[in-house]
C-alpha cells in the first residue's frame, strides 16, 4: 500500500467536549496501521485554511467525518457548518478527482444514526454510523469500516482488543505527560499523535493471523480435500 | 449581525520526537509489572484515569 492508502483525514470537532472521542479515534486509526491527518497538524499562519484542507484531503484515501456538532449556536442560533463543508469537499474530490482520488472512502459519524436526515439528507446512502458520544462505539465503528475497506490480507485488531489497548494507553498517559510537566488536557494534536505512534511501536501486541494464512496452514485432510 | 473572528489557540508542542520516545519507554518500564486486570485496578490510576473510565461507563 502506498502512502495515499494509509492516510485518514479527520474532519471532527476539536472542542473540549469532543476530545475524548477525538483521542480515541486517533489511537484507533494508528492501532489499525494507518495515520491520521487533520487541519490542526500544521500551524502555518501564512497558508489559507481552505488550501491546507484541500492539500490534506487530496493526500488521504480515507476520511472520518463527524457531524455531531451540527447544532444551533446558543448566541446566534446558527449551526456550525465547517464539518459538512469539508465532507462535501471530500465527496467532491472522490467524484471529480483524477486517478487515485476515485478510490476515496469515508465514514460519517453522528450522535444519532438518522439525525443527518433532518439537516443533510442528500448524504443518504453513505456509510453513516452513530457513536452516541461514546468512545467504545466510535472505536468499533472506525475499526469495522477500515476492515471493510482494507485488503483482506490486512487483518485488524478486534474491537475488544482495540478498546483494551486504548485503556492501557490512557492509563499510562498521565505518567507520560508528567515527564514533561504537562497533563493530557494540555497536549496539542501533534503531541498526542506522536505519543500514540511511539506507544504503539513500543508496546506491540500480536495481531490475529490473516484468514488466508490460517487456511494455508490447515492440512488437506482437515479441509476435507 | 457583527462578524466574529475566532482566535485559535496556538499551544506549544512539548513533546519532541526524542522526548516522546523517552517518556513512552519510561511508562512502559513503570507499568510493565502492573497489567490491567480489573476495573478495580484501573481506578488506581488517579483522577485522569477515572475520568477516562467514565467514558466507558466503568468508573461508577
Amino acid at each position: 500500500m502506498g502512502i495515499y492508502d494509509r492516510q485518514v483525514f479527520l474532519n471532527v470537532p476539536f472542542d473540549n467536549r469532543y476530545k475524548k472521542v477525538l483521542h480515541a479515534l486517533v489511537f484507533g486509526v494508528h492501532q489499525c496501521g494507518l495515520v491520521v491527518r487533520c487541519a490542526q497538524e500544521a500551524d502555518d499562519g501564512g497558508q489559507v485554511r481552505v488550501d491546507k484542507l484541500y492539500n490534506i484531503i487530496a493526500e488521504c484515501r480515507f476520511g472520518i467525518h463527524d457531524l455531531s456538532r451540527t447544532t444551533l449556536d446558543s448566541e446566534y442560533r446558527l449551526p456550525r457548518f465547517n464539518m459538512p463543508l469539508e465532507l462535501g469537499i471530500f465527496l467532491g474530490a472522490r467524484r471529480y478527482g483524477a486517478g487515485q482520488q476515485g478510490r476515496k472512502s469515508c465514514l460519517i459519524l453522528d450522535r444519532d444514526r438518522y439525525r443527518y436526515q433532518v439537516f443533510c439528507s442528500d448524504i443518504a446512502g453513505q456509510d453513516i454510523r452513530a457513536h452516541s458520544n461514546e468512545v467504545e462505539a466510535a472505536l468499533r465503528a472506525v475499526r469495522n469500516w477500515l476492515q471493510a475497506n482494507l485488503p483482506s490480507s490486512q487483518v485488524l485488531p478486534s474491537s475488544a482488543l482495540l478498546v483494551r489497548r486504548y485503556l492501557e494507553f490512557r492509563r499510562q498517559l498521565p505518567f507520560i505527560c508528567r515527564m514533561e510537566s504537562s497533563t493530557p488536557a494540555e497536549l496539542t494534536f501533534l503531541d498526542y499523535k506522536r505519543l500514540v505512534t511511539y506507544w504503539i511501536e513500543e508496546n506491540p501486541e500480536a495481531l490475529p493471523v490473516p484468514p488466508d494464512r490460517v487456511s494455508a496452514k490447515r492440512s488437506p485432510a482437515r479441509n476435507g480435500l | 449581525m457583527k462578524r466574529v473572528s475566532v482566535k485559535r489557540e496556538s499551544k506549544k508542542s512539548v513533546f519532541t520526537t526524542q522526548k516522546a520516545r523517552t517518556a513512552v519507554k519510561a511508562a512502559k518500564k513503570k507499568y510493565a509489572n502492573k497489567p490491567v486486570r480489573s476495573a478495580k485496578s484501573w481506578k488506581k490510576g488517579g483522577r485522569e484515569w477515572s475520568r477516562v473510565l467514565g467514558h466507558f461507563g466503568v468508573a461508577e
